[in-house]
């Protein structure tokens, strides 16, 4: 039986060359799939009034593009998995299309939920996973700058689409917009084109011959790339029942693969995660809503909103670049509970700025830290659970996200109406930010300690002189962390990993 | 402070009465988009005008033809019953819906509103485009995108037969 896909170990990614031509078709999927939906609102009003609905219905458009990019996930990675990242971007451009076109010819606010929320919203999934998992696979070393390169796309395209926008809007009013949209997006499938194949399969399988003389790292990948391809020399449980059942489950596993609940990385990324999107986007939503609160005019309220988003611009590909140090790469993960807990601390002292000059410091800080944690979000993914199974974390990710992104925004909008006062949903957001910032940081400790213990174990047991260590060994970690997740693995991993949680968080 | 003398202005608002004291001298603005609306041949527009805060006695539409104002309803009308639909928000909103739009429904219209001390108007610009208007952008970009995807394809052929027939014994990248 063929290995499955998500045990196919990835030949030593490029690191450059196409990959930045891979970056900048990312940065375009990504930028459309995180800027269109808040791009899009400036047509509520006028839609509002056209249908005569109220403007909370007219809003759910916002947040039906939002549920479907993030809950159609899994069946991106699905996809992904079976036909790979360029056919599936290419048609989710054509989605998003098709969707626009045929919501400039809408009679009812029924229809435009349809055509721009659920058709836009799946093209935009489809733009969105495949981007960021191409990065994976044409990065290792710099791959926390190509992430945090292309992830800068969102802000860029929020602010080219916003004036952009109006400008449609003014020109050709609200059905002549969304037909030129519909065209806009179709640039979409342009970045799909640019996602060029790599990996086992195609003919880059022999780069993984020819350039085993680059280097150290590339040398390890290549031998534990031939390690994973023989599963049979593993000691598995050794049981025909549990033979059968994994045939059946590695067949699934080879769409979506639920393995990855048994990945301790994988949980703690999740449950951290999810706990953190509770307080993540509220702030930026009300913050310009604050700021008219205060008694600050429109003018400047919006200001506020373009200094986040040219601070965000910035601090997107710095955190990357950052990130890639040698000093951080090996500790990514307290780099990023630290931005989040950051990101929290903002929110909290947010309330003691009343004038004018506090909110643009707050504007300021928020922006950067906003900047860290999304340049971030995706690579700290594949750094624990490793390229090859990145595909299937990241749907399953998204799709346990998604309902907190939606909770997020209503229940702080519940406290704004219920105390009439905007600082405890500033609270609220921050005190969720900075326990999953702490959460991570804690659960990454133990983790980071796990995989150094099971690595001394592995290496005692195999006493495998090819192995090179490096003077850092946790960034020998991190490499092992890219090849050891396959699900023939598992059982050998599991059998120490779940007694030692049981214990306790902190085991030494 | 110069008032209303004693008239009292009640406006109903969603769950109490809220009590105003006409505290201006003049009729209340009408508050209405500035900027034109926007709308396509054979479906409907909406011109909406608002008194904030204020009930009119009674709301009248007109549309500028030429020099001169046409009232709605007006003989138009009595022909085309579902061509118009005007329609009473809530107490200070009206609304012109207009169905099946022509070309000849562009131009300025005027909603007046009547109160107590007199007349009040407000004006608006109705455009009315054909779908040829958004479609030159929509077709050039969609000319846009084929041949883009077409070059890179094509460079991706190009580049892949060179590196197979050309050049051997280099890595392929």
């Amino acid at each position: 039986m063929p290995p499955p896909a998500n045990t196919r170990r990835a030949p030593s990614p490029p690191d450059g060359g196409w990959g930045w031509v891979v970056v900048f078709g990312a940065f375009v999927s990504i930028g459309f799939a995180y800027a269109f939906p808040k791009g899009v609102a400036i047509f509520f009003k006028e839609i509002q009034d056209f249908f005569g609905t109220s403007y909370s219905e007219v809003a759910w458009i916002s947040s039906i593009i939002l549920a479907t990019t993030y809950g159609a996930g899994p069946i991106s990675s699905i996809l992904v998995n079976r036909y790979g990242s360029r056919p599936v971007v290419m048609l989710g451009g054509l989605l998003c299309g098709i969707g626009m076109v045929s919501a400039a010819f809408c009679t009812s606010i029924m229809q435009l939920y349809i055509c721009v929320g659920f058709i836009t919203g799946l093209g935009l999934a489809l733009n969105l996973q495949p981007s960021v998992i191409m990065i994976g696979k044409y990065f290792l070393k710099r791959r926390p700058v190509a992430n945090g390169l292309a992830m800068a796309g969102s802000p860029v395209m929020l602010c080219t689409l916003a004036p952009l926008n109006q400008f449609l809007f003014d020109s050709f009013g609200w059905r002549g917009s969304f037909l030129v949209l519909g065209a806009i997006l179709l640039n979409c499938c342009v970045a799909g084109a640019l996602f060029r194949p790599i990996g086992p399969g195609t003919a880059s399988v022999k780069t993984q011959v020819t350039e085993e003389g680059k280097g150290a790292l590339k040398r390890e990948d290549t031998e534990d790339a031939m390690e994973m391809s023989s599963p049979t020399n593993l000691p598995v449980k050794n049981k025909t029942e549990e033979e059968r059942d994994r045939d059946c489950c590695e067949k699934i596993n080879q769409y979506l693969d639920f393995s990855l609940f048994k990945h301790r990385g994988f949980l703690i990324y999740l449950i951290g995660n999810v706990l953190m999107f509770l307080g993540f986007f509220a702030p930026i939503i009300f913050l310009a809503p604050y700021a008219k609160h205060i008694g600050f005019d429109e003018y400047s309220a919006a200001f506020l909103l373009s200094i986040l988003a040219i601070v965000d611009i910035v601090a997107r590909p710095t955190t990357g670049i950052i990130a890639n140090s040698k000093w951080v790469r090996p500790r990514i993960q307290y780099f990023f509970s630290f931005s989040i807990a950051f990101n929290g601390t903002c929110h909290l002292l947010c309330p003691l700025a009343s004038s004018y000059t506090g909110l643009v410091i707050y504007s300021v800080f928020f922006g950067l830290a906003f900047g860290m944690v999304c340049a971030m979000l995706f690579e700290t993914l594949m750094d624990l659970v490793g390229a090859a199974r990145f595909t299937s974390a990241v749907g399953l990710v998204t799709i346990a996200e998604c309902c907190t992104i939606l909770l997020g925004p209503p229940i702080g909008g519940k406290l704004i109406d219920t105390f009439g006062d905007y600082k405890y949903m500033f609270i609220k957001c921050g005190v969720v930010m900075v326990l999953a910032g702490t959460f991570l940081f804690i659960m990454n400790y133990y983790n980071y300690r796990m995989l150094a213990k099971e690595e001394k174990e592995r290496k005692a047991k195999e006493e495998d002189p090819k192995t090179v260590r490096t003077e850092n060994e946790c960034r020998n970690n991190w490499i092992k962390e890219t090849t050891q997740d396959g699900p023939e693995l598992e059982p050998l991993r599991e059998e120490q990993g779940p007694k030692k949680e049981v214990n306790g968080i902190i085991e030494v | 402070m110069e008032g209303c003398g004693s008239s009292v202005v009640m406006v109903a608002g969603t769950s109490s009465l809220k009590l105003q004291r006409c505290l201006v001298s003049s009729v209340p603005k009408i508050e209405r988009k500035e900027k034109p609306t926007i709308s396509y041949l054979r479906y409907p527009a909406v011109m909406t005008c608002e008194c904030h805060g204020y009930t009119a006695i009674s709301w009248t539409w007109y549309m500028t033809n030429g020099s001169k104002q046409v009232r709605f309803p007006s003989v138009c009308q009595v022909t085309q019953p579902d061509r118009y639909v005007i329609s009473k928000k809530s107490a200070s909103i009206t609304e012109l819906k207009i169905l099946k739009l022509t070309k000849e429904d562009g131009g300025e219209y005027s909603c007046e509103a009547t109160f107590e001390l007199g007349k009040s108007e407000g004006r608006l610009k109705l455009k009315v485009l054909s779908f040829m208007a958004p479609l030159k952008p929509f077709i050039a970009i969609v000319i846009e995108v084929v041949t883009l995807v077409a070059l890179i394809v094509c460079y991706e052929i190009y580049s892949t037969k060179v590196k197979r027939t050309g050049k051997p014994f280099l890595a392929f990248h």
